[in-house]
């Protein structure tokens, strides 16, 4: 293979890992937006400021100038600065989370897009996914025409930047999502309950269910010679179905795929099981958690001026908990460090005293 | 009618007898895996196996993030050794974590050296990891040529002139078979229900192992036809796991290893 062609697939690896930020960060603000409703629905807290905060975060994440530099190509964010981005934005507007709760919201957030990219049928479905959450985020500021003209502007960037893109090129985009998950194996109450996540951590990977659209089910063998001269079957191992529909990429369809849609509901309730502290230590390698990141910070810091610019004169009103009881979040909030305050060693969780 | 009933029992039972190895003996059985040191990133071709040159161990190398860890096995089964290999950039200040897209042993006429692939560029190491000995710069990146990505883990095999042919792993799940000197197609396979991640092709027999998203490690054997032929040998579902590494251990194929995304075994399964 010539250096020519080997230079163009690392650059091809490369641009599209470089285009994968504004759906992972769409997936998961979408996932942060079912979360909360369910929470300020699961608190009682009344209509009007339930929806003051969910515009103000949705506007927030959907401000043009910020959106705008998120579509530039560039490396995702680190998981520590991606952790910063969500934390400033669900303090947006009138309603603030203690540390423990915005661990967990956090950890919910990226489980759930986890779980979606993972079980997604083939990868241009993560498009799909976005749009999903799109859709629901659009029904959420229905009757706020501003804001509506905000989010419009966000499908127009997804449909122009991920419509013309070619199987192989999502196939990229779908290996680096998965890179910014890998290790991170939270188990969550709501998919326990289903059987889609194991004990363990891992997603149940079903082997029946519809093939992606695109391919066929497996089972046949056909040979050739010039044309078609012999047919023959196999067991497939599993038991799958033809794909019947391919699921709409405008700006209005049917998606087909319920990937991305809101799983939470007030009877459904919206928790992790067990500890924080039951992760892997990562690898010395793992440079990411203490490496400043440059890009992001700028990023950061025009998301901070854009927040700050709306809450300076603000007070919180709302306190929302992401436990059953304020005692449990009191009781996860005693181990752990702030995020932003651990700055170059790896953050240590105290096994014995977390919930 | 009772008589064709009976009639129809007798031969089932002989016709079990007669195939019973073929029916109940699977043609692989699993070993037991061997624990990495991290679990294996969403890549494809992410497994590389090299034996020694002095066949004295077996060594595993899968890419974790912006490292290689290897695993070393003596062959007698002595000891079990764990290294890793870290990839360096070319800048002093790191802006980003560097991402390996691919680890290989590469096997050429005086020497085997270990490729890194990643999105910096090309970094040639000795065999065992332990010197950088070359490095070859991405340079700046300009509009590629159009280059579809939906082939992956394409392999050739050469048994003397009969088996020559490329077995292609494809986004839609299915693989070709092309014939090496013509270009002609022989079959195309429904094999798997997702992307096929990895291919690899046991030089001495034809036998080719396929692995994908679907949890499904699957095996094939090529025949010598012109065009060449293909057919199915064996399957096997690994629980959960989005199998993104696959390689013989045995050049006539009777043994071969897996890797699974976010997981820390090599699994193995060896021919009954």
């Amino acid at each position: 293979m010539c250096k020519k062609s080997i230079d163009s697939i690392f650059i091809n690896f490369l641009k599209m890992s470089f285009k994968t930020l504004p759906l992972l960060f769409i997936n998961l603000g979408g996932e942060m937006v079912y979360i909360l409703d369910q929470r300020l629905r699961a608190q009682n807290i009344p209509d009007e400021k339930s929806k003051k905060v969910l515009h103000d975060i949705i506007a927030t994440m959907f401000h043009k100038r910020f959106m705008e530099e998120l579509f530039k190509p560039q490396p995702l964010y680190s998981k520590r600065a991606m952790r910063t981005v969500f934390d400033r934005l669900a303090h947006a507007s009138i309603m603030k989370l203690n540390a423990a709760s915005m661990d967990k919201l956090y950890d919910l957030m990226t489980m759930a897009f986890k779980y979606q990219v993972s079980l997604s049928l083939r990868p241009k479905d993560i498009i799909l996914i976005t749009l999903n959450h799109m859709d629901s985020i659009k029904q959420f500021v229905e009757g706020v025409p501003n804001i509506r003209q905000q989010v419009d502007y966000v499908y127009r960037l997804i449909i122009e930047t991920y419509g013309s893109m070619t199987a192989g090129e999502f196939h990229l985009i779908r290996q680096t999502l998965l890179n910014f998950f890998q290790d991170m194996h939270i188990r969550v109450s709501i998919f326990l309950k289903d059987k889609v996540q194991n004990n363990n951590g891992r997603f149940v990977l079903p082997t029946s269910g519809p093939v992606p659209w695109g391919s066929e089910v497996p089972g046949l063998i056909r040979l050739f010679d010039g044309k078609e001269k012999a047919r023959k079957q196999f067991p497939s191992g599993g038991s799958y179905l033809p794909c019947l529909a391919e699921g709409s990429f405008d700006m209005k369809g049917d998606r087909v795929t319920k990937l991305g849609t809101n799983m939470y509901s007030t009877s459904r309730s919206v928790e992790t099981v067990g500890n924080r502290a039951v992760k892997s230590t990562p690898q010395t390698s793992d440079v990411e958690s203490n490496v400043p990141d440059p890009l992001a910070k700028a990023q950061l810091d025009l998301l901070s001026s854009l927040i700050g610019s709306k809450t300076t004169n603000v007070k919180p009103e709302i306190r929302l908990n992401l436990f059953k009881t304020d005692e449990e979040e009191e009781q996860a909030a005693a181990a752990i460090q702030p995020v932003e305050m651990a700055e170059s060693k790896v953050v240590k969780i105290d096994a014995s005293k977390v919930f | 009618m009772e008589h064709l009933f009976y009639l129809g029992k007798v031969n089932v039972l002989t016709f079990l007898r007669k195939n019973y190895s073929k029916l109940f003996i699977k043609m692989y059985r699993s070993e037991k895996p061997i624990p990495l040191k991290g679990s294996a990133s969403a890549l494809s071709n992410n497994l590389s196996v090299l034996l020694t040159e002095e066949k004295k161990s077996l060594n595993y190398a899968v890419v974790h993030k912006s490292v290689v860890n290897i695993v070393s096995a003596a062959t007698d089964g002595s000891t079990v050794t764990n290294r890793h290999v870290v990839c360096k950039e070319p800048t002093a200040t790191q802006q980003t974590t560097p991402m390996i897209i691919q680890a290989k042993w590469v096997t050429i006429p005086c020497r085997t050296v270990l490729v890194l692939t990643s999105l910096k560029g090309i970094q040639v190491f000795e065999s065992d990891g332990t010197a950088l000995i070359y490095w070859h710069s991405l340079g700046d990146v300009h509009s590629p040529d159009s280059y579809d990505q939906s082939n992956f883990g394409r392999g050739i095999t050469g048994v003397g002139d009969s088996f020559l042919c490329v077995v292609g792993g494809f986004g839609n799940g299915q693989l070709k078979v092309y014939c090496a000197k013509t270009g002609k197609l022989g079959a195309v396979v429904n094999a798997h229900a997702r992307w096929i991640n990895a291919l690899d092709i046991a030089p001495d027999t034809g036998l080719v192992v396929s692995v994908s998203d679907d949890t499904f490690v699957k095996i094939w054997q090529l025949k010598k036809e012109s065009p060449p032929e293909i057919e199915h040998k064996y399957q096997e579902s690994v629980s959960d796991l989005q199998l993104v590494g696959a390689q013989f251990v045995h050049s006539g194929g009777r043994g071969f290893c897996v890797t699974g995304y976010d997981n820390t075994s090599v699994y193995f399964f060896v021919q009954n």
